[in-house]
């Protein structure tokens, strides 16, 4: 009877195999009675020892070892096992695998590299996911229409796990309802924020590892791998954040020659540093545009200053000084 | 039809023959499109490119230095082409023609370009000029005129400008400063250090 192959896939060799046909025909051998019936070129009594390891057959004790076909399906329980085994490693093998390729930097196949995720959930859910993977740092170019009504409070549990946090706002950024008063929030909660009139694109980079831009109408998104194009996106943010303001000049620390100005001055300056129009800082603040206009003048009387330029000039020059008095 | 190609050029340079590539350029030069080449420094350190530059910008490239070591072509704001990722595999190529990357690249061209020294021939050989970053001879008049809180009229009368003139340098120079008001336009000019440039003992002293 040729030995069956079929038995192969658990791991039997053919000789194995055969052995093992052999001793299911008798009740018990030893190795000289079985010996005639061996046609195989493979030592009897090595293979014999080696189907006795692996349970299919039991080696009976005695002055000449006679040995045993154990039942079928008993061997096949036993081989089924180490095969099982095997699969386990392997699995947790490729588990190991998978963990490299994940981490791997995008390559190869340019089709990965940039990805396009579309309708407003989805974009939600996958913002969601990056924001629970950032390790170190997130940095933000940000400007309306938002589709996410926590990313305030997404900001801020970031900011409690110690996550680093730049963002750079569109002058459109302060230019809704409250949004001063958000912005003012995220920075007592440890934002590095900046204001520069014109943000190109809305952008949230995670760590160096992902970036994630919103696309017109806001129902779909790019996620952006490592990549030239990632790189781009990363030198793009720290060009801008170089270029973009800080808020407002620092309140004064040490007794001044004139009053620090207050909390009332500061978000005035903070709102003419963003570009925003007169009228537009009216509706920030809560007030008709002829008060917007009375406090800006009250805030050039104050600093001597002629013009909306020298106003400025005079704001970065006393936010300088404020700053290495402070220092 | 294509009108302008901007790129970012730095080392390495897959072309066995560089001059290849400027043949190309030298025709579409000849047909009007527009080159603005951002150089990398080290580009010019590699042999035999800093003649096939000079010969494109006699030819009318607008070509500036930078330390940027970026490589990157964009087309018109139709398509833009990077290596893979740095630094580049000469062999790979990623071709972006979703608008809102193009729109980052473009703004990343041009954030680079306004800060890169312009790079000039003069007598065959070429040569980097002015300070990029700092305000030109036109705005360097202004400034002081500006901080002193005149309005355009009186600065106008000042330089012997007619006022449409000094508003329009003023809007220009509004634009280098990422300025969309007057407010910011002063806040920057000092965060920039431009008022301290010729009078380095001004601000110290305040």
């Amino acid at each position: 009877m040729p030995p069956d192959q079929t038995l192969a896939v658990l791991g039997l060799d053919d000789a194995e195999a055969a052995a093992y046909e052999l001793l299911v025909d008798r009740p018990s051998a030893t190795v000289d009675e079985l010996a005639p019936a061996w046609a195989r070129p493979e030592p009897l009594s090595a293979t014999l020892a080696s189907i006795v390891d692996k349970g299919m057959a039991t080696a009976l004790p005695g002055p000449v070892t006679r040995y045993t076909a154990n039942s079928p399906s008993v061997a096949l329980r036993s081989l089924l096992r180490e095969h099982e085994q095997r699969l386990d490693a392997a699995r947790r093998h490729l588990a190991m695998l998978e963990a490299v390729y994940q981490d791997r930097p995008a390559g190869r196949n340019a089709a990965t590299l940039v990805e396009v995720v579309t309708g407003r959930h989805a974009v939600q859910q996958r913002l969601a996911q990056i924001r629970r993977a950032v390790r170190a740092q997130v940095r933000c170019l940000d400007r309306p229409p938002y589709f996410d009504d926590d990313r305030d409070e997404a900001a801020v549990e970031l900011l409690r796990r110690g996550i680093a946090y730049r963002t750079v706002y569109d002058r459109a950024s302060l230019d809704h309802p409250s949004a001063l008063s958000a912005v003012e929030r995220l920075v007592q909660a440890g934002q590095q924020a900046r204001l520069l009139s014109h943000v190109p694109v809305k952008l949230y980079l995670a760590d160096d590892r992902l970036g994630l831009l919103s696309m017109a109408g806001h129902d779909s998104a790019l996620v952006v791998h490592p990549s030239a194009m990632l790189d781009a996106l990363d030198k793009l943010f720290e060009g801008l954040w170089q270029r973009a303001l800080p808020p407002h000049p620092p309140a004064a620390r040490t007794a001044g020659r004139r009053p620090a100005p207050g909390t009332d001055q500061q978000r005035l300056i903070t709102l003419l540093l963003s570009g925003l129009t007169d009228e537009a800082i009216a509706r920030q603040l809560g007030v008709s545009y002829r008060t917007v206009q009375r406090r800006v003048a009250e805030l050039m009387d104050r600093i001597g200053a002629h013009s909306r330029f020298q106003a400025g000039a005079q704001a970065a020059l006393h936010s300088t000084r404020t700053r290495s008095a402070g220092a | 039809m294509r009108e302008q190609i901007r790129a970012c050029d730095a080392p390495p340079y897959p072309e066995a023959n560089p001059a290849q590539v400027n043949t190309t350029e030298l025709d579409h030069l000849r047909r009007g499109i527009r080159y603005r080449i951002l150089y990398d420094r080290r580009a010019l350190d590699v042999p035999g490119r800093l003649a096939d530059l000079e010969a494109g910008i006699a030819a009318g490239e607008q070509a500036r230095v930078a330390d940027v070591p970026l490589k990157m072509t964009i087309v018109d704001e139709s398509v833009a082409v990077l290596p893979v990722r740095h630094p580049p595999d000469v062999e790979s190529r990623l071709v972006i023609r979703d608008p809102v990357l193009l729109r980052a690249l473009s703004a990343l061209f041009e954030m680079y370009w306004e800060r890169a020294l312009p790079l000039r021939v003069s007598g065959g050989l070429a040569q980097l000029s002015g300070d990029a970053e700092g305000p030109s001879a036109d705005e360097a008049h202004l400034l002081p005129l500006l901080v002193a809180g005149l309005t355009d009229q009186e600065i106008a009368a000042q330089l012997t400008l007619s006022d449409r003139t000094v508003r329009s340098r003023v809007r220009a120079m509004m634009a280098r400063l990422d300025a969309t008001t007057r407010f910011q336009a002063g806040y920057q000019a000092v965060a920039r250090g431009w008022l301290a440039r010729d009078d380095p003992d001004r601000v110290d002293a305040a």
